[in-house]
């Protein structure tokens, strides 16, 4: 399992490495904001740049997430590799799990940096009083990340076929509809039943496409 | 244990409405080197895929070292090594990446033996996979399934693009590994002088079916290509069941027949030829003796019309 | 491998997955034509102004202001008293928040930032913005108030204090007893209703003292509850999503003199000193609170009593656009806000090291609210008794082919944009029938501001709105076919599509009944889940009956034969063991 995960990784290592730099700049420019802040005040000081920067690579991160899925399934389908690993004494069943752990790596790799980030803040400024809490805490950072993960998943419904057109545009599309959903439901307790269920219903759906298909 | 290494029960498959295979019973037995034959298009491809399970079957199913093919478990895919069609093997990956993968992934893993062919071969280990050529890629997909000491080797035309003398050292490699014991080896390819020579049972499809299992001798027994000359004209219809060709020139008529018995024989002196002599065949005569297909049908020259297709 | 009806698991998944992506794309499209319908509301009929709101005594009864004479001069002037400017009430309904309700991200961060709340009992801090912060610590149960100070070197330094039942001290320790459950009442003050203990507190933490108020029996109706408080200004009281604004000017008065307007005092009956007279109560002597039927109550901190003043209007809906006397439930409206008014005196002082005394009367208050969907506001002024003087809601001059006149908004924002309506009113129809009938039922259930940002059921739709109709013009049941027929029609002629590729593909009887009820149940997603998860098999003709059938079954599903394939000829002759 591990050499398959690993595999995956090497594969697809092109999103795994913006993916960090992203987060590695986002976090960098909230720290950097958070000690040298446009208010100068630590009580009251708003990350603005830092934030409008993350409005901005939202977007386009989770779309990346959703293009990875597509793209590792696009690639094996082209390249036929699953059916050389499922040939050596590996499953369907593994291969499939590797894939998706390391599309939850990518995704953690987006979002580690940036908690991390904020964690540091608030071991400096003490809680329980931020003003801006609502931004970073952790209940803005695990619904952005499930939905990261159901990017990803959405991704890999749309990967399975040959034209190489398809699952981009499909994929493209299909992460612009699910990222609202964050928008629309918030951050509590029915943002994380719609994406827990979502990413469900999503890897049951690829598992039995990828289990059923030809290779 | 079973004592079949393959067993195939009535396997369908159909593609976009077009039907491939047409209920095959294939059975090959533990042990031995059982070569598949048929023409392109046949489907030789199509039941080696269903075999290992990267294909699903439209109906009936395969048990393969004693799984269901469609799901077979780590345990028995360790003991399986393959050799696809076009030696599918992912092309940016370098040789040393794809044997890295293969050594991780295998059940088992002979390092030595992997050496050894690698270095008769002269595979370069840094190279990318898209840029060997077809050759190299041949040996490279050799020696990676034959490294893992499978007991049951699949190949799919695996001689395709080789030279002869690679081919050779194959064909060595092969008889070496049957060597050892309970090996069993499902090859089928286009170079019948080669499966001649390896083969113990010999399995021909045709139109969907299975029409030849038997043992490489007894179908050589069984499959009789009889020269007959008469003092007339041939008779038209001869009543001897089985016959898989029948060519007319004149007074001669060249007739291939299968599961040739003495019946057959008393039946045929009825006419009384003027002589009957056998014509030997090689198994790539046989082969194409027996997958002609209905269009190649027998003609009288003199007449200038085709007389029968079976 | 059986294929014939598929895995069950695969097909819920993908009904999952394409319910969700539909709803999304769905939701996009109502939100765009909500915004159209709300932006295309004329801005007089987004607000009502009232001169005089009826309060101070001396004035005359409440009365709707005319928009030409508001717009000239900004204020209305009465003619026989032109050096006079009576009180005045203004309330707006604010369209952008009316549509950001629908923004569930905003209106969680704006919770977090706006002080008092209890938003799904994951907050417990409010904050003052100036005098240092307020929070509720549920593991000691104690309220902590942080002062922020700043020593000779401009250096921040916080200092803070712990609230119990039982006192207040710097350090937290057990003597101090726990709060349960604390909501707090009072915007910019320390006044608390714990939910559990039904008991009033007024905690001064410039005094150190904690003051226990009346007890509320178990079931009481009174119970106050959370979602109070404006953003900036403090003698407000509202839902936090600020969908409403109010103001209240008071009465002025011009000098010549000095040339300028200044407040007018005036005297209240029985008294011979002369008041001011306030938007709120800054002494904190009469705090009103809200109970979870819509009433008002005014909480006296002083004789520690509770006494109703009033109680949220309801506004109109589409359905019902006739003036009535309905309570508002809060969870039924999108907003509400309400600002009482008072007369303050302040007392002579005993000496002058005393802070001062005031002598506060409470005059009654102004009540606004927003209906659910956004389209209609009600406007509600009680006398200090509760009585209730004035009643209003926000109207719009409709010209149609037959009549002309004042209309409730509620009905005629959808009027007078077809366009947008006949939209949405499609849109809607989209969700599924047994989502729909759902709305229809339990509309009511969902909290008017989450209804905006339902994906699933929508309480805010049309047939929602005709669930929660309890009027007497029409039969709602009757009704309700004719606002779900395109619905209906949609999924029924799909259901009809789904059973006739069912049995062209030979489904069993028992899946073929389901999708034909789960089609009909919920329309264009199961027929989107159908498209998906049907078997791919490519058909191919049956030799014996002539119709297409499946190749993965072992016999042809309409005659029963067996396969024949005619286009492979293989020979007579096998060469087998």
């Amino acid at each position: 399992m591990f050499t398959l995960i690993i595999r995956e990784i090497e594969d697809n290592r092109i999103f795994f490495i913006a993916a960090a730099i992203l987060a590695v700049i986002f976090s960098a420019s909230f720290i950097y904001e958070q000690f040298y802040g446009i208010e100068g005040d630590e009580h009251v000081t708003v990350p603005a740049v830092t934030i409008s920067f993350g409005i901005m690579i939202a977007i386009p991160l989770t779309v990346a997430f959703c293009g990875m899925g597509a793209s590792q399934m696009y690639w094996d389908k082209t390249k036929k590799i699953s059916a050389l690993l499922a040939t050596l004494a590996v499953t369907r069943r593994h291969i499939f799990i590797a894939r998706v752990i390391a599309g939850f790596l990518l995704v953690l790799i987006g979002f580690i940096p940036i908690a991390e980030a904020i964690i540091m803040i608030f071991s400096k400024v003490g809680m329980p009083f931020p003003s801006i809490r609502g931004w970073l805490s952790f209940e803005v950072m695990i619904p952005s990340l499930l939905l990261g993960f159901a990017c990803y998943c959405v991704g890999l419904q749309a990967g399975w076929t040959s034209n190489r057109v398809t699952p981009t545009l499909v994929a493209l599309g299909l992460s612009v509809i699910l990222i609202p959903v964050i928008l629309i439901k918030g951050f509590g307790w029915e943002i994380y039943a719609v994406l827990v269920l979502l990413i469900a219903a999503c890897l049951i759906r690829a598992w039995y496409k990828f289990s059923t298909a030809a290779l | 244990m079973s004592e079949y290494a393959i067993q195939t029960e009535n396997i369908v498959k159909y593609f976009d409405g077009r039907c491939v295979l047409d209920g095959i019973n294939l059975k090959v037995p533990q042990g031995g080197i059982y070569g598949l034959l048929g023409r392109n298009g046949a489907g030789k491809t199509t039941i080696i895929r269903i075999l290992l399970g990267l294909e699903p079957a439209t109906r009936g199913g395969a048990i393969v070292l004693g799984a269901s093919s469609w799901q077979l478990p780590v345990s028995v895919l360790g003991q399986i090594g393959y050799v696809a069609e076009g030696h599918n093997l992912i092309p940016n990956y370098s040789v040393h990446r794809i044997a890295d993968l293969y050594r991780n992934l295998s059940a088992k893993w002979n390092e030595q033996f992997f050496r050894r062919l690698i270095e008769t071969f002269r595979l370069p280990m840094e190279r990318k996979v898209s840029q060997l050529s077809r050759g190299m890629k041949a040996q490279l997909n050799l020696s990676l399934a034959m490294a893992t000491e499978p007991k049951l080797l699949i190949l799919d035309d695996p001689t395709l693009g080789l030279d002869t003398v690679a081919r050779r050292q194959f064909l060595e490699l092969a008889v070496e590994l049957i060597s050892q014991d309970g090996r069993t080896i499902l090859f089928s390819s286009h170079i019948l002088s080669d499966v001649e020579r390896l083969a113990d049972r010999i399995g021909i499809l045709r139109a969907g079916k299975l029409v030849v299992d038997c043992e490489m001798e007894e179908l050589k027994k069984r499959a009789r290509k009889l020269r007959l000359i008469f003092d007339d004209q041939p008779p038209r219809e001869l009543p001897i069941t089985d016959i898989i060709a029948e060519k007319r020139q004149g007074r001669e008529l060249i007739l291939t027949v299968a599961n040739w018995n003495e019946t057959k024989q008393t039946f045929l002196n009825v006419f009384k030829p003027a002589s009957c002599t056998e014509i030997p065949m090689t198994l790539e005569e046989i082969f194409i003796e027996c997958t002609a297909s209905g269009t190649d049908a027998a003609v009288d020259y003199e007449q200038g019309e085709p007389i029968c297709s079976h | 491998m059986n294929k014939q009806t598929g895995n069950p698991i695969n097909i819920m998944a993908t009904g999952l997955i394409v319910m969700v992506l539909l709803s999304l794309v769905l939701f996009c499209g109502r939100f765009f034509c909500n915004t159209h319908l709300i932006y295309n509301m004329p801005l007089d009929s987004s607000r009502v102004i009232l001169s005089t709101s009826g309060l101070i005594p001396g004035e005359p009864a409440p009365k709707r202001v005319v928009e030409e004479e508001f717009i000239r001069y900004g204020h209305v002037i009465d003619q026989n008293e032109p050096n006079f400017r009576y009180s005045m009430v203004r309330v707006y309904i604010e369209k952008y928040n009316v549509l950001f309700s629908a923004i569930g991200a905003l209106q969680d961060i704006t919770a977090e930032m706006a002080p008092c709340h209890d938003v799904n009992e994951r907050v417990c801090y409010w904050s003052y913005e100036n005098s240092g912060d307020l929070c509720f610590d549920k593991r000691t149960g104690l309220i902590i108030r942080r002062y922020k100070l700043s020593d000779p070197n401009n250096k921040s330094l916080f200092v803070d204090y712990f609230a119990g039942p039982n006192g207040i001290s710097n350090t937290a320790t057990p003597s101090l007893g726990r709060f349960y459950d604390p909501i707090l009442i009072g915007s910019y003050s320390t006044d608390f209703y714990d939910k559990k203990t039904h008991c009033f507190y007024a905690i001064d933490f410039d005094k150190r003292e904690v003051n226990k108020g009346p007890q509320l029996l178990q079931g009481d109706g009174r119970e106050p509850i959370a979602n109070q408080g404006g953003g900036g200004l403090w003698w407000l009281y509202g839902v936090y999503n600020e969908v409403l604004s109010i103001s209240w000017s008071e009465p002025e008065i011009f000098h010549a003199e000095k040339d300028k307007w200044e407040p007018r005092r005036g005297f209240l009956p029985g008294e011979k000193e002369d008041y001011g007279f306030n938007e709120g109560d800054w002494t904190r002597t009469y705090i009103p609170v809200l109970d979870k039927t819509g009433r008002i109550h005014i909480y006296n901190t002083k004789e520690q009593s509770l006494t109703q003043c009033g109680y949220l209007p309801a506004p109109h809906s589409l359905f019902e656009s006739e003036q009535q006397n309905e309570i508002a439930n809060p969870r039924n409206v999108l907003g509400y806000i309400f600002c009482p008014v008072t007369a303050i005196r302040r007392l002579p002082a005993d000496t002058n090291k005393l802070p001062p005394r005031f002598d506060v009367k409470y005059l009654g208050v102004c009540v606004a609210c927003v209906s659910r969907e956004g389209t209609a506001m009600a406007v509600a002024v009680f006398d200090p008794n509760g009585k209730l003087i004035y009643r209003g809601d926000t109207q719009t001059n409709m010209v149609t082919s037959t009549s002309s006149g004042m209309v409730s908004t509620a009905s005629a924002v959808y009027s007078k944009s077809p366009i947008a309506t006949t939209t949405l009113f499609l849109l809607e129809n989209l969700q599924p029938p047994v989502f729909e009938i759902t709305s229809y039922l339990c509309g009511d259930c969902i909290e008017a501001s989450a209804g905006h940002r339902a994906l699933f059921i929508l309480p805010n739709s049309f047939v929602g709105m005709l669930g929660r109709y309890n009027g007497t013009k029409f039969d709602k049941e009757l009704f309700l076919p004719l606002l779900m027929g395109p619905s209906l029609i949609l999924s029924i002629w799909l259901a009809f599509r789904v059973r006739k590729d069912a049995k062209i593909l030979g489904l069993s009887g028992t899946a073929k009944k389901w999708w034909t009820v789960g089609t009909i149940a919920f329309g264009l997603p199961a027929y989107i889940t159908y498209r998906l998860t049907r078997p791919k098999e490519t058909l191919v003709t049956c030799q014996n009956c002539g119709s297409m059938r499946r190749p993965d079954m072992e016999i042809c599903h309409r005659c029963g034969s067996k396969w024949e394939v005619p286009e492979l000829t293989p020979p007579n002759w096998r060469i087998c063991d």
